[in-house]
């Protein structure tokens, strides 16, 4: 049953009202002050009052209404007298829901009540929505943006507006080429929202850029931008995005974690090689040196000679392994000297044409010195292996702060995206760890008509 | 395996740096026996340091390595003697009088490796006094000739920017140029473009 306060000074009206009401089958309260319809309001919670404008002759029903408005949110309709047709005006603030003039008669009361009540309900349903879609979107970390179909800003979330540090009313109304600044996260390309429009969802999903406001870049992903149309057109633009500085951090921390494990793994590497080549070297080297001098007591005649030349060839054959392991040169001389030998090698024990240029290397510690050996090593392998090419230089420069090592090859050249793949390509990816651990840089570039150029630069 | 009647030995060490303590608190050898894969400093640095500051004594390498450098940065360094480990026996105590009075014994393979490499160098060295750019380079170098820049460069010969900036790098340096000016003025007196 709807509950229904008459706020009526005249008891007389009071009571004719309250009849025709109840007769009508509601259930009604009654006031005779502006001070009463507030106290009665706030104990039966109506769903309707009918409020006099005028009661003991004082305009106190407007203050009782704006009370309500503000604190109970209930419908009124004012009752009024035409004398009181002057104060319409100051009665505006408390959004009545209609006007009754007396005399009136029972129709008019109860049709003006229905309207009112079903048009409070309306507008109940209408806030709710409204309350429930402004909490879920603002509920979300998301950044959300509306923009309406002059492309200006018509809603944004809260997450939004701390991202830019702007409150709502500041940006409303705001055009989209001033809100949205992009670029590419990766290049200077430059984005809005007719460049975001024309990327596929996936594509725009996946990407990652900068959202620029006036006094920070935010990298941002997961992007969403959608059209929502109603009666056959566009009638807002949706804009989602995501704050992704912690996902980038993540990232960059556990690459970085990455390298360094790879790095120690690698300088672990280099570090057994060495202690390996000089047991050798030092310690069989050494013995079999021994044995020699000690075939001096052995008779002379073929099975001397046998035994020496076997001795000579163990000889070798420790040096060979022991220099594989790790050329003692790098212990001894420096890089160029070294990288010179290591090319001669090539040089002479293959078809192709290996060239050598360097200067202006400044003294390097041996772990440079090996690690740049080690990639000159692998990549002139690479080389001879897969390039098929008939001349191949490679330089060596101590430029302003940097060394700067190049390797070409007139070959036929191989795809740099596939290094992941191919087991051939497993050396430039060695190349690619120890270019890291030196913090260097190291770019690829390979074409089938002019062969490939590595390049490497390792900061001093 | 030193004979004792002419030569004492009056100190053994594992390490350059033992060698050099001893030698600096008075125990002064007249001859030195060194290898040169040694830990903590190389042979090589060890005489280098005594050349430096004790030189009159005189050193003889005793080594496994076979290989020109070791030989000729020891010539370099005007070291005496120097004997291959696999000829040791007589050979050593040949080198030691012999150095001992004053020459020089250098053991006859290691002679022999040096003389042909010394050759070798010669005329290699006579080939890089003459400008060699590679295909890719006289054709960055024409471009750059031509007013393009790097970024131009880049997109005529399908490679990134940053490797024609390298090129024009190692192009400078090959020619002796310190700025496009200089480098344009150089490689058409040396007839590069």
């Amino acid at each position: 049953m709807k509950k229904i306060l008459v706020a009526e000074d005249s008891i007389i009206v009071n009571q004719h009202i309250f009849k025709t009401l109840e007769g009508s089958g509601y259930e009604v309260f009654s006031a005779f002050t502006g001070e009463e319809a507030v106290n009665e309001a706030n104990k039966h919670l109506p769903d309707l009052i009918l409020m006099d404008i005028m009661m003991e002759t004082k305009s106190d029903g407007i203050e009782a209404a704006l009370e309500i408005k503000n604190t109970l949110d209930i419908p009124v309709i004012f009752l009024t007298a035409l004398t009181d047709v002057g104060t319409l005006d100051k009665v505006k603030d408390s959004q009545p829901y209609g006007y009754i003039v007396k005399p009136f008669n029972e129709v008019e009361l109860l049709s003006n009540i229905q309207v009112a009540i079903h048009k409070s309900k309306v507008e109940n349903e209408v806030k709710n929505n409204r309350d429930l879609f402004q909490a879920s979107i603002n509920s979300i970390t998301q950044a959300f943006f509306l923009f309406d179909q002059k492309d200006t800003i018509f809603y944004v979330n809260t997450s939004t507006e701390s991202l830019l540090d702007k409150k709502f009313n500041d940006l409303l109304g705001m055009p989209a080429n001033e809100s949205l600044i992009i670029h590419a996260r990766t290049t200077d390309e430059n984005y809005n929202l007719d460049t975001l429009r024309s990327m596929e969802p996936d594509e725009l999903f996946s990407k990652e850029l900068v959202f620029k406001t006036a006094n920070k870049e935010i990298p941002i992903g997961d992007v969403i931008l959608k059209s929502v149309s109603g009666k056959g057109e566009v009638v807002f633009t949706l804009f989602i995005f995501k704050d992704i500085t912690d996902r980038i951090k993540a990232r960059e921390l556990e690459l970085e974690i990455d390298k360094r494990r790879i790095t120690s793994l690698i300088e672990g590497q280099e570090n057994e090689r060495n202690r390996l080549a000089r047991e050798i070297h030092d310690g069989i080297g050494q013995l079999i040196n021994l044995v020699k001098l000690k075939t001096k007591g052995v008779a002379e005649g073929e099975a001397k000679e046998e035994l020496n030349q076997l001795l000579e060839q163990t000889l070798e054959e420790v040096r060979n392994v022991s220099e594989n392991l790790q050329p003692s040169g790098l212990n001894n001389f420096s890089l160029e000297k070294n990288v010179e030998k290591l090319v001669t090698q090539f040089d002479e024990n293959s078809t192709i044409e290996f060239e050598f240029t360097s200067s202006d290397l400044p003294d390097l510690d041996l772990k440079v010195k090996t690690h740049l050996f080690r990639i000159i090593q692998e990549a002139l392998s690479n080389i001879l292996k897969h390039s098929q090419a008939k001349n191949s230089t490679i330089q060596l420069y101590g430029l302003e702060n940097k060394i700067q090592l190049t390797i070409e090859d007139d070959g036929i050249g191989f795809n740099p995206e596939s290094i992941d793949q191919a087991t051939a390509h497993h050396g430039m990816q060695n190349i690619e760890y120890r270019v890291n651990s030196l913090n260097g840089n190291f770019t690829v570039d390979s074409n089938q008509k002019s062969g490939t150029m590595l390049l490497i630069t390792i900061p001093l | 395996m030193l004979p004792k009647e002419h030569y004492d030995i009056i100190g053994e060490f594992d390490r350059p740096r033992l060698a050099i303590e001893s030698i600096e608190s008075g125990n002064i050898p007249e001859i030195i026996i060194m290898d040169i894969s040694l830990p903590e400093m190389t042979g090589l640095e060890a005489s280098k340091y005594l050349k430096e500051n004790h030189s009159d004594i005189k050193i003889v390498i005793l080594s496994m390595h076979k290989d020109e450098e070791y030989v000729l940065e020891c010539m370099n360094q005007d070291i005496m003697g120097y004997v291959v480990k696999d000829s040791i026996g007589d050979e050593i105590r040949l080198a030691i009088d012999k150095v001992y009075e004053g020459g020089k014994y250098f053991s006859k393979e290691v002679i022999n490796l040096a003389l042909n490499t010394h050759k070798k160098r010669k005329t290699r060295k006579k080939e890089l006094d003459e400008i060699n750019l590679t295909k890719r380079e006289r054709e960055v170098l024409a471009l750059i000739a031509d007013g393009k820049t790097n970024n131009e460069v880049a997109e005529i010969l399908f490679i990134s920017e940053r490797t024609v900036e390298a090129h024009r790098a190692n192009i400078m340096k090959k020619v002796g140029a310190r700025n496009t000016a200089e480098l344009i003025r150089k490689s058409i007196t040396k007839n590069l473009i």
